[in-house]
């Protein structure tokens, strides 16, 4: 608490933890490349330098607010050496922009547009590094890196991963995983959440844009995809729509003219994944055996299970993915009625995320010796694909997702951020549709915005033990506690991402701030527009079930560790 | 063209400085003074030209205002005043003090490397190192004033700045 000047202006403080944040807050959007708010303060950049009354300088990230303190931001000598340390920065730097992946979207390039960087006074003094191409995942170009370190420190702080770090040092310095391993010989994950906050071209989505353009292009194929419900509240971004604005009906529109034969939606899948998790939470309950159940749709987290904490595989849900649900089902779908042009399915899922880039290669998500997915492309990819044809979504139409899985619950949709799994598997332990106990549920804790939130709700006669965790840092201090006996849970919910898959890897990464609540608040909006609330009521699972499932329940929802 | 004494000293200690002793994570000093020895390297005369010159306490300035730690603010400023005093008589180098600031960095002796040789407790301009010998040291750090002088010279890398 107190009061500071900044540029000649009294501004209050209160919780700030440094005084960068109290400079902003004064609306003064002064210019960064090493500071994130969720992450450690590291120092490195020194473009948010300013100087006190008495001519001392310091970097106001690093230092906290104390009352009186008078500090200037922009003075000429301040402005300069802001302009000098994006020169000298650049001097180092494989600065090709106009073949970067980063190109009109770099915090970097962005920076030196605004300090008004017109030419280097200094002499080249790049150096040429091998790109990491081994994840599925995601590319790493460390000629394009800045030494920022907020990979390692995302990585680290809040994915308790820790697969990348500095190695050598003045010079020489890189970031990198350890022992120079390439990115594949590391516990990473493929979370994407360094790609997220790295502000140049350094570690970007691996793409299959190309790929998928060849695809559409083949006559012998039938293109379709699936859509999944984190992807629709953040594509507007890129199109001048207000954030978290839910702009699926005209996403399936553009899609249909990039060439996709349908175009379906993935919240079908979660109703199914939602049904079978229910179905074997209740087991679980009924024999007490291998509980807590976790959730295993998020690909990233399952990794981080397996590889840091595998005495907790036989907790993870057998259930597959949404994803790799609906992939199945597509696949048995085209077998049974086959295309009347005899030509091959070729099955794309719209995804958030990165990691779902290595789900659908690993071995259980095939069924017969088929991958169910052929390729998964972000967010960010169809964007690419949308704009390279040169299309938009601002005037496109409208149009509903493709039958016959057009039919969806409001559970299905509310996947896309973090708890939507919880409150939609709780929702079908809820007798009949009371209106009043789905509202109750929302209530209990799980639509809280921390990164671990722990309730218990009942529904009739027992008490359901959940928590919902996002992050990786948060999941590895659950585990721990559940592992030492502090905590005891009937159900957990893990995602990767911190808030969910609205925040994914693959989602566009706006420089107007966090667009956590506008694109979770969408989603809740979309529920409530949903007659249709709980997974249990969709009247074409019934139909799926009696039919094309029947009998085949294991063969095609759940994992298949056999990969046959 | 041979080099001026002062050239040659001031190019030894940058070489000596980024090749070694410079930690690269804060971009001023390591990006910073890279480009100092680079232009010295490059210059066609004796001792910089005055251009040169004003470009090379540019960037000197710039890494003593800006740098994260005492040790790329004292290179810095131990080139310029090298330089500046071309064939005169070596000026004392103005100590590096510590502003009240840099708060949230510090600098620490990594237990698994440190030898217990005791040379950044001698080193310490300030005695914020003690330990006995053989066994890992430690920086007390409320009387620390980050200077990096122990970084600079601990031979083992033991030392290093967290945040
Ligand atoms: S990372 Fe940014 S600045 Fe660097 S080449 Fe790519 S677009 Fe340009
Ligand atoms: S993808 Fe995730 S796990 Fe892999 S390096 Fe990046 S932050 Fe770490
Ligand atoms: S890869 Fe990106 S985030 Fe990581 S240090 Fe380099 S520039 Fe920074
Ligand atoms: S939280 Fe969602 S977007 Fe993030 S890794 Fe998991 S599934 Fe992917
Ligand atoms: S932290 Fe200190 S030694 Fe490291 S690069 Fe910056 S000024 Fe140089
Ligand atoms: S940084 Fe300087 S003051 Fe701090 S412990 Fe090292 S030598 Fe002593
Ligand atoms: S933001 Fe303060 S040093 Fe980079």
């Amino acid at each position: 608490m107190g009061s500071m000047i900044i540029d000649g202006i009294r501004v209050e403080f209160t919780d700030e933890t440094n005084v960068l944040t109290v400079i902003r807050k004064a609306g003064i959007d002064l210019p960064t490349l090493c500071y994130v708010s969720e992450l450690s303060v590291y120092g490195a950049c020194r473009l948010c330098t300013v100087k006190d009354e008495e001519g001392r300088y310091f970097a106001s990230c690093t230092v906290r607010p104390r009352d009186g303190m008078n500090i200037q931001t922009n003075t000429p000598e301040l402005r300069k050496y802001r302009r000098t340390l994006l020169e000298l920065l650049l001097a180092s730097h494989d600065r090709d922009c106009t073949v970067c992946n980063k190109n009109g979207d770099c915090h970097l390039q962005n920076l030196a547009e605004r300090m008004g960087v017109r030419s280097i006074r200094f002499k080249s003094a790049q150096e040429h590094h091998d790109v990491d191409n081994s994840s599925n995942c995601i590319v790493r170009t460390p000629s394009k890196c800045i030494l920022c370190g907020d990979c390692v420190r995302m990585c680290d702080n809040i994915q308790a991963v820790d697969a990348l770090d500095f190695a050598g040092k003045g010079v020489a310095t890189l970031v990198t995983p350890a022992y120079n391993r390439r990115l594949a010989e590391t516990d990473c994950v493929g979370c994407g959440q360094c790609r997220v906050v790295c502000p140049t071209g350094a570690i970007s989505i691996k793409s299959t844009v190309d790929e998928v353009w060849a695809a559409l292009a083949d006559p012998k194929n039938k293109v379709v995809a699936q859509v999944a419900p984190a992807v629709r509240t953040a594509i507007g971004d890129r199109f001048g729509f207000p954030a978290g604005k839910n702009v699926m009906n005209r996403l399936v529109t553009v899609m249909h003219r990039l060439g996709f034969e349908e175009v379906y939606d993935t919240a079908f899948g979660a109703d199914l994944t939602v049904t079978e998790e229910s179905r074997e939470l209740e087991a679980r309950l009924a024999s007490g055996e291998k509980l807590p159940l976790f959730t295993s749709c998020c690909p990233a987290w399952v990794r981080f299970c397996e590889k840091k904490h595998p005495e907790f595989i036989p907790n993870l849900s057998t259930c597959r993915s949404p994803m790799q649900m609906f992939g199945a089902v597509l696949r048995a779908w085209d077998d049974k009625s086959p295309d009347e042009k005899g030509r091959r399915l070729v099955s794309v899922a719209i995804m958030p995320c990165t990691a779902k880039k290595d789900e659908i290669l690993r071995p259980e998500s095939r069924t017969n010796g088929r991958q169910d997915v052929d390729y998964v492309l972000t967010t960010e990819e169809l964007i690419g694909m949308i704009q390279s044809y040169g299309l938009t979504l601002n005037g496109a139409d409208k149009d509903a997702a493709d039958m016959p899985f057009g039919i969806t619950s409001g559970a299905g949709l509310i996947f896309g951020a973090s708890g939507g799994v919880t409150e939609a598997v709780l929702r079908n332990f809820i007798a009949g549709h009371n209106r009043q106990e789905i509202d109750a549920l929302k209530k209990v804790g799980v639509r809280e915005e921390n990164g671990v939130r722990e309730f218990t709700f009942r529904c009739g006669d027992r008490d359901i033990r959940a928590a919902v965790v996002s992050g990786l840092r948060n999941a590895d201090m659950v585990l721990n506690a559940i592992r030492e006996g502090g905590k005891n849970y009937d159900f957990v919910e893990f995602m990767a991402c911190p808030g969910g898959c609205i925040m994914g890897g693959g989602q566009p990464v706006s420089s107007h701030g966090n667009m956590f609540r506008a694109r979770r608040d969408s989603l809740y909006e979309a529920d409530i527009n949903m007659q249709i609330k709980k997974t249990s009521e969709n009247p074409l699972l019934d139909t799926l079930y009696a039919t094309l499932l029947k009998g085949r329940e294991h063969e095609l929802l759940h994992r298949n560790m056999t990969g046959n | 063209m041979e080099k001026s004494p002062e050239t040659q000293k001031a190019l030894a200690v940058l070489e000596k400085f980024t090749s070694d002793q410079c930690c690269g994570k804060c971009i001023s000093c390591r990006e910073g003074t890279r480009q100092m020895q680079q232009i010295l390297t490059d210059s066609p005369l004796p001792s910089p030209s005055e251009e040169e010159l004003a470009l090379l306490s540019e960037l000197g300035t710039l890494i003593d205002h800006t740098a994260r730690c005492g040790l790329g603010k004292s290179i810095a400023r131990q080139v310029l005043s090298v330089l500046e005093h071309q064939g005169g008589d070596e000026r004392v180098i103005e100590e590096y003090l510590p502003g009240p600031y840099q708060e949230l960095i510090f600098f620490d002796i990594d237990p698994k490397r440190c030898k217990g040789c005791s040379k950044c407790s001698r080193l310490c301009p300030v005695h914020a190192i003690t330990g006995v010998i053989k066994q890992p040291f430690v920086i007390n750090h409320e009387l620390c004033i980050k200077c990096g002088t122990c970084m600079m010279n601990c031979k083992f890398g033991a030392i290093s700045i967290k945040d």
